[in-house]
């Protein structure tokens, strides 16, 4: 083959481009530390480092979602702590002052303990963290809890607060107001807070008679009636329709068994004659085993009231029975009010029927009762407490996989896109050294010529 | 047989001489010209003469200049350039591509960091800073979407533009073809060999092929016919011409008007398909254009997607979600569009964080259900989540570039081949030259001795005479 000075020049160009090309590759690779500066570089590498940097990005965010609520998550723990020694030292107290030895006097003082019991763990119930509060649900703008006369009452909702951990799993981070502080939903739930108010009412002495007082409105243009029709047998249910239409009128009142737990009983009573009414004492429904909600159920006893001209009960002509009721719902205690208990007294024309409700048990009763309802509002509590921390061990275990799924996709991507530092070196070096050698090789081909010896 | 035939050899031998070292200079003086072919002084023995019964030797005889060539190697030239020419045009529109997709910082980044943000609103949905930081990521993302649009865009503009240089540059070329067919003619009607004019021809067609991809066939009488698609540009002296003065009212685009020497004219925009201009139309038609739709599906998609379901929410104020991006209608200019709604800019508390109004300002389910969207396959994107699709867009638009230029260096390559290969039959070797002249010069020297010596030797008949 005929080499001339233009293809020498063309070839040394080429090759010189080329080697230097080499050269300006392995030198980017070097600067940057990566194999992958362009996606037309390695194409499926590039995009598949790029998926992994989303990938990383995501799971990142997903490790300060987590970051975020533990705080959050610590502090119910820690609040719950709070609440529990707060019953803790209000049993404490119920325990000491069931002793006869205490004086009424021992009792308001220790009554004054518990309202601030009280107060501090209303104020635990309406922790906030950050600008959101621990117990409230998604209605974070105001406080869950408001104190009433027999409690507190609940404001909040039942928003459940998710948090995203993974792509498909979301945790739960907050634990609601109404559930572990008021059992709603919750079997043998109680209120927390009406619980340790109850007691303090006990403490301070705010208990009545134990008896129940009633009035009837004898109302003289009322026509009398045969009373109540059938079915009529203690213990068969009827339609409320039916009881209340009967009745001429009715009043409802609010009963405690020996566990502390209220029930509703309502009391109906027909005029069969002036100053003479029939009566019957039926449940709510709700209260009895397999009742069926909104029915009246009839429980436990009828009787005939006659009053004397001035409203006193003339107890010879009256028969008052006692009121038993059974088969009570989440077996409750029994009730049992002796008619000796009931105080039919001061009935007028003017006056509504209208009831007047106390605790049924003797003093010590009542604190024992207060004591089982404080263990029930502890064990409550421990429940909640126990759920925190298991939502919180969940989260610090996503938070851990989280970070290993971190790592792991840095080091596929490091892996894929990422310079092998010491062979992009060294193939720099010899790309480098390939060039010099080219570019001397080039220079000592061009220079002769025949014309260098021709003198 | 007499002295002045002697003296005539000489001088014709002289002039043979003359020539070579002429033709010698000519080679060396053009030893850099593209395009030039070296040339060579054609001679033979001059018809010898009977003479006192022997064939007598009577000189050289100077029968033309004729070039070096190898035909088959520079009709392979002619068709490589067309080949080159298409995936150099290519090769450098995909490389304008890739600079729409970074490796890092790109559209997928500005994704993550939306929905990053999103995720901590459903962290703190009553929080007015997560708000603000969400509506300053959306806005970002749509400034990323509309920078990769424009990056496409102003590169589709730079082809068009692309489009009106080379048409002149056609136009020149075709009618400089058109003018050296007439000389080359001309000359070789004349018996003389016009062999400068067609190397300068040849780098001539060499240029317009690479341009056009056309097909050249040379007429036997020596004029080059160029034919592109089926269009004339060249025959014999006459040339055609491309104007891209007029815009089809449809893309905003210039169109190809082809005119005839004749006068005639019609739209030839879809007709090229070849060299740089067909690989430039089809880039810019067909191949930028689709990058443009899909990333403007991808920003529909997006924008139709986090609508609907912040629609589906309740905001700050409790009521009922709007729209969070400013709807978009059409598809088409979609990743230019992406913008926060005006309402939303303008009072964070718009956005729909609640999944009920009721849980207004603690409820974070819309929160999380447009975090979801981020790991949300679509039809409308081909059952790919937002992310994998860009990537996949990405992903394409960089193993085309590999492929473009894999496949321009490969024709590149075959080219510098067959340039060696012309450049091994025609090219200019200076030492080749030197010694030719070396040897023209001393025959030189040595005819110029027999004019001395036949001079003398007649001066010695003078003398005998007198």
């Amino acid at each position: 083959m005929r080499i001339t000075q233009q293809s020498i020049s063309i070839q040394v160009k080429e090759g010189l481009q080329q080697a230097f090309r080499r050269v300006t590759q392995a030198q980017e690779m070097v600067t940057s530390g990566r194999r992958i500066n362009r996606f037309s570089d390695d194409p499926l590498g590039a995009a598949r480092a790029s998926g992994l940097r989303s990938f990383e990005a995501t799971v990142n965010q997903y490790e300060k979602n987590i970051n975020n609520t533990l705080p959050f998550m610590e502090q119910a723990d820690s609040t719950l702590k709070d609440v529990l020694d707060g019953l803790n030292r209000s049993k404490e107290l119920a325990v000491q002052l069931a002793n006869g030895t205490y004086t009424a006097v021992d009792r308001q003082s220790a009554a004054k303990e518990v309202r601030q019991i009280f107060l501090h763990v209303l104020g635990l119930a309406n922790t906030k963290v950050g600008d959101r509060f621990l117990f409230g649900g998604f209605k974070n703008g105001a406080a869950p809890f408001s104190a009433t006369a027999t409690g507190a009452a609940y404001q909040g909702d039942n928003g459940e607060i998710n948090v995203q951990t993974g792509v498909a799993s979301v945790i739960p981070i907050n634990l609601l107001g109404n559930q572990v502080f008021q059992g709603a939903g919750v079997v043998g739930g109680v209120e927390v807070l009406d619980v340790i108010s109850d007691l303090e009412k006990l403490l301070a002495g705010n208990v009545g008679p134990h008896t129940l007082g009633l009035a009837v409105n004898f109302d003289s243009s009322l026509a009398a009636g045969a009373g109540f029709s059938a079915p009529n047998a203690v213990g068969s249910e009827a339609t409320p329709a039916t009881w209340l239409g009967e009745a001429n009128f009715s009043t409802t009142a609010t009963l405690f068994d020996s566990l502390g737990q209220a029930h509703d009983v309502r009391f109906l009573f027909a005029k069969t004659a002036a100053n003479t009414f029939k009566y019957r004492v039926v449940a709510d429904s709700n209260e009895i085993t397999g009742g069926t909600p909104g029915d009246l159920y009839q429980v436990a006893s009828e009787g005939t009231l006659v009053f004397n001209a001035g409203g006193t009960l003339n107890v010879g002509a009256s028969t008052v029975t006692d009121i038993t009721m059974n088969g009570l719902v989440n077996g409750a205690a029994n009730i049992t009010i002796n008619a000796a208990d009931l105080n039919f007294n001061g009935s007028t024309e003017s006056t509504q029927p209208s009831a007047v409700l106390s605790l049924m048990q003797s003093d010590t009763g009542g604190f024992n009762i207060a004591m089982g309802r404080l263990d029930a509002a502890m064990d409550q509590i421990d429940t909640f407490r126990a759920e925190a921390g298991a939502r919180l061990n969940s989260a610090q275990g996503a938070k851990d996989a989280a970070g290993v799924m971190k790592d792991r996709a840095a080091g596929l991507r490091s892996q894929i896109e990422d310079a092998d530092t010491l062979a992009v070196y060294s193939d720099f070096t010899r790309y480098q050294q390939a060039f010099e050698a080219a570019l001397k090789s080039a220079a000592q081909v061009l220079q002769p010529s025949l014309l260098d010896f021709l003198r | 047989m007499g002295l002045l035939s002697t003296f005539s050899l000489a001088s014709q031998s002289l002039r043979a001489l003359q020539m070579a070292i002429q033709t010698t200079g000519h080679n060396v003086a053009n030893a850099a010209t593209p395009g030039f072919a070296r040339q060579r002084v054609e001679v033979q023995t001059a018809f010898p003469s009977f003479e006192g019964g022997v064939y007598l030797g009577q000189g050289v005889n100077v029968t033309g200049v004729r070039s070096v060539l190898d035909h088959f190697v520079e009709a392979e030239l002619l068709t490589l350039n067309g080949s080159v020419g298409y995936a150099e045009a290519e090769q450098r529109a995909l490389a304008g591509v890739s600079d729409a997709f970074p490796t890092s910082g790109g559209v997928d980044a500005s994704l993550s960091a939306f929905f990053g943000a999103l995720s901590d609103l459903s962290n703190n949905p009553s929080g007015l800073a997560e708000r603000v930081s969400l509506t300053g990521k959306a806005k970002a993302l749509g400034e990323s979407f509309a920078r990769t649009r424009e990056v496409l865009t102003s590169l589709q503009g730079n082809l068009d533009q692309d489009l009106e240089s080379f048409a002149k540059r056609v136009n020149v070329l075709a009618s400089q073809i058109a003018t050296l067919n007439h000389q080359i003619n001309s000359t070789e009607t004349a018996n003389q060999p016009a062999n400068d004019f067609r190397d300068q021809r040849q780098t001539l067609l060499q240029e317009i092929v690479n341009l056009t991809g056309a097909s050249v066939r040379e007429e036997s009488d020596g004029q080059a016919t160029v034919i592109a698609d089926g269009l004339l540009l060249v025959s014999a002296d006459r040339s055609a011409s491309l104007d891209t003065s007029q815009v089809d009212p449809l893309t905003g685009f210039r169109m190809i008007t082809y005119n005839t020497p004749e006068g005639l004219s019609f739209d030839a925009s879809s007709i090229f398909q070849g060299g740089q201009i067909g690989a430039t139309l089809n880039m810019r038609n067909v191949e930028v254009q689709g990058y443009i739709d899909r990333l403007d599906q991808l920003a529909k998609t997006l924008v139709d997607e986090v609508n609907q379901q912040h629609a589906l929410g309740f905001d700050l104020t409790g009521a009922a979600g709007g729209s969070f991006f400013t709807p978009i209608v059409s598809v088409t200019g979609a990743a230019s569009a992406i913008q926060v709604d005006n309402a939303v800019a303008a009072d964070p508390r718009l956005i729909a964080a609640a999944g009920s109004a009721g849980g207004v300002p603690g409820d974070n389910a819309n929160a999380l259900a447009l975090v979801n969207l981020q790991s949300t396959a679509f039809a409308a994107l081909g059952g790919m989540t937002l992310n994998d699709n860009f990537l996949a867009l990405a992903g394409d638009v960089g193993a085309r570039g590999q492929d473009t230029e894999g496949k321009f260096n490969f024709q590149k390559d075959l080219l510098t081949q067959t340039q060696a290969r012309r450049e091994s039959v025609s090219g200019v070797n200076t030492d080749e030259e030197m010694t030719n002249l070396l040897l023209f010069q001393r025959s030189f020297e040595a005819s110029s001795r027999m004019i001395v010596a036949t001079n003398e030797m007649y001066q010695s008949l003078i003398d005998m005479v007198r």
